[in-house]
C-alpha cells in the first residue's frame, strides 16, 4: 500500500486556495423551495424507462393493503389489540376497497406503460428498436476503436 | 439441515438484493439446501430465483433462517415465529432523521425499523454485519449474541459484462471530466454536497467536466427536485441525474468515471466504493458511518466536509499523475479484501462457527449440483 498523507493534501489545497483567492458562496441550500411534483412532472421532457418500471413494481407489490399490524406486547399492546377487534367490521371492508382500487390502478398503469405504442402505450414495441439501435451502436465502437 | 434466506423486497440493482443472490449461491456451494423467500419481488425477479413467504417450507429446530434486515416491516416482528434458528444479516437502518421533510414514509419505515430492531435484539441466535460500524450499531440496539463481520458479498465477474454503448457513446472521450456518484438519491447520501463540491470544482478548476449523479430518485421525489432546483439556483452546468439505470449503464457511467465523489453521511458499507476500485477509479470520500472502514487506504478520506476544499482535492487527484497512480493501485489492493472468495470464506467461517456453537452437527441435504 502506498502511503497518502492525506493531511498534507487538504494543506496544499488550502494554500493554494488561499493563494488564487477562491471564495465561499453561501449556495442557500435550505432556502431552495422545490416545484411541486406536478409543476415538475410538466416541464419533463423525457420519460426514464426505468424509474418508471421500478414504480410499477413498488406499486404492485404493496398493492395489497392489511388491515391490521402487528402490536407489541405489554399492557399497551393488550388495549390496542381489543380496539382493533371492536373496529375490525369497520377496517375490514375499508382496507379491501383500498386494496381493489390500488390493485386497479397498479394493473391501469402498467397496460399504459406496456401497450402497443401505435394505442398509446409507453414501452412496449420500443424494446426491439433499442435493441437493434444498440448492436449498431456496439459495431460503430468498435469501428471507433479500430480506427484509433 | 437447511439454509434459507428471507428478505422483505428482493430487486436487482440494490446491495441487499444482490448480497442475497450472492449469498444463495455460496450456501449452494457449501453444500446446504437452500431458497429465498420474499414479500416482495422488484422486476426481473424470477420465481424460481425467489418465493413467496407463503411458501416457506415447514422449518425444523436445526434449520437455520438467515433474515435480511434493512428497514421497517410488519415481517421484522413475524420472523421470530419461525421454530428454527434465527440469524440477522444486519445492512443497517437509514437513521429516519434524514428523511424529516423528505418523505413521511421513509421516516416511519426507518423509525418502525429502529423499534423492530430493538425487538429482535433477544429474539434471535447470531447476527452478520456488513461491517464493523453496524456491528457495533446491534450492539447499541441491545444485541447480545454472537455477531460477525462479513462484508457484501459481490459477483465480480459480472462486472466484466459489456457497458452500454448508449451511455460510452453518448459521454465517452469527449474531452469532459467526469466526476460520478453512484447510489439511490437518498438525504443521506447528501447529494447537495456533491453538487455544491462540483459547483466550486467546474467555477475554479475545470470548466469542462460533468457530474454524474447515478441512481433512482422513486420515493424521493421531492429531494430530487430540490436538488434539480439547487443545481439551477447556483448555476452549475452539467448536472446529470440518471434516474434508475440497468446494470449495464451502471457499468457504463463507472467506464466513464475520472473520479468518484462521495458525500454521504450515513452508510452501513457503501458497495459503490468497492465497485469504484474495481473499475480503477480514484476515490474521494467523507469519512462518516462505515465508509472510512470500507474504504482503508484506497482513497482520500475527508474528515471535514468543505465544498471548496473538497473541489480542491478533486482537483489535485485529477491531475497529480502520481498520486492518482497511487489511489488506484491502492484501490486495487484493498479490493482483494472484497474478492468473491475471500469473502465467500468469511462467510462460510461465520456460518460454520454458529453451527459449533449451537453444538450441532452440519448435516447437509445432497443437493443435485
Amino acid at each position: 500500500m502506498h502511503e497518502i498523507d492525506v493531511e498534507q493534501i487538504i494543506a496544499d489545497v488550502r494554500a493554494e486556495i488561499e493563494e488564487a483567492g477562491y471564495s465561499e458562496e453561501d449556495l442557500g441550500w435550505e432556502d431552495i423551495q422545490p416545484k411541486t411534483t406536478r409543476d415538475y412532472a410538466m416541464s419533463t421532457a423525457s420519460l426514464n424507462e426505468n424509474e418508471l418500471l421500478e414504480c410499477i413494481g413498488y406499486l404492485k407489490a404493496n398493492q395489497h393493503i392489511s388491515w391490521c399490524r402487528p402490536l407489541k406486547s405489554g399492557l399497551k399492546g393488550v388495549a390496542q389489540k381489543v380496539i382493533r377487534r371492536v373496529t375490525r367490521f369497520l377496517v375490514i371492508p375499508i382496507a379491501d376497497d383500498q386494496s381493489e382500487y390500488n390493485r386497479v390502478v397498479a394493473r391501469s398503469i402498467e397496460l399504459l406503460a406496456t401497450a402497443d405504442p401505435e394505442r398509446g402505450g409507453v414501452l412496449s414495441g420500443y424494446e426491439e428498436r433499442i435493441r437493434v439501435l444498440e448492436e449498431r451502436l456496439s459495431a460503430l465502437l468498435l469501428e471507433k476503436g479500430a480506427q484509433k | 439441515m437447511r439454509v434459507i434466506q428471507v428478505v422483505p423486497r428482493l430487486a436487482y440493482g440494490d446491495a441487499v438484493g444482490n448480497d442475497v443472490l450472492a449469498l444463495m449461491k455460496a450456501i449452494r456451494k457449501n453444500g446446504y439446501k437452500t431458497d429465498i423467500f420474499a414479500a416482495e419481488r422488484g422486476p426481473g425477479i424470477t420465481t424460481r430465483q425467489c418465493r413467496d413467504l407463503q411458501s416457506i417450507p415447514r422449518l425444523e429446530r436445526d434449520d437455520i433462517l438467515l433474515y435480511h434486515f434493512a428497514i421497517g416491516t410488519e415481517l421484522n416482528y413475524r420472523i421470530v415465529d419461525f421454530p428454527c434458528r434465527k440469524v440477522i444479516v444486519y445492512h443497517n437502518i437509514t437513521p429516519a432523521c434524514f428523511f424529516h421533510g423528505v418523505s413521511s414514509i421513509s421516516e416511519r419505515l426507518c423509525e418502525q425499523g429502529r423499534d423492530q430492531l430493538r425487538f429482535l435484539a433477544s429474539r434471535v441466535d447470531a447476527c452478520i454485519a456488513d461491517s464493523e460500524y453496524n456491528k457495533r450499531d446491534l450492539r447499541v440496539s441491545g444485541f447480545k449474541c454472537p455477531i460477525c463481520v462479513v462484508p457484501i458479498l459481490l459477483p465480480f465477474a459480472d462486472y466484466d459484462a459489456a457497458p452500454s454503448p448508449r451511455v460510452l457513446l453518448r459521454y465517452e472521450g469527449d474531452g469532459y471530466t467526469n466526476v460520478v456518484f453512484t447510489g439511490r438519491v437518498a438525504p443521506n447520501k447528501k447529494h447537495e454536497d456533491l453538487i455544491a463540491c462540483f459547483h466550486y470544482y467546474q467555477k475554479y478548476y475545470n470548466a469542462k467536466s460533468r457530474l454524474f449523479l447515478v441512481g433512482s430518485y422513486n420515493g424521493m421525489e421531492t429531494y430530487y427536485y430540490k436538488l434539480g432546483e439547487f443545481a439551477k439556483a447556483i448555476g452549475v452546468r452539467g448536472v446529470h441525474f440518471s434516474g434508475k439505470v440497468s446494470f449495464d449503464e451502471l457499468l457504463a457511467y463507472y467506464r466513464i468515471a475520472n473520479a468518484f465523489l462521495c458525500m454521504s453521511e450515513h452508510e452501513g458499507f457503501c458497495v459503490p466504493l468497492v465497485e469504484a476500485m474495481k473499475f480503477n477509479i480514484p476515490i474521494i470520500a467523507y469519512n462518516s458511518s462505515a465508509v472510512g472502514e470500507t474504504l482503508g487506504n484506497a482513497g482520500i478520506l475527508l474528515n471535514e466536509k468543505n465544498a471548496l476544499e473538497v473541489a480542491g482535492v478533486v482537483n489535485r487527484v485529477l491531475s497529480d499523475t502520481k498520486l492518482r497512480k497511487e489511489l488506484v493501485e491502492n484501490g486495487g489492493r484493498r479490493l482483494q479484501d472484497f474478492s468473491y472468495e475471500s469473502v465467500e470464506r468469511r462467510f462460510s467461517e461465520a456460518l460454520s462457527g454458529f453451527i459449533r456453537e449451537w453444538g450441532q452437527s452440519s448435516d447437509r441435504e445432497a443437493i443435485p449440483l
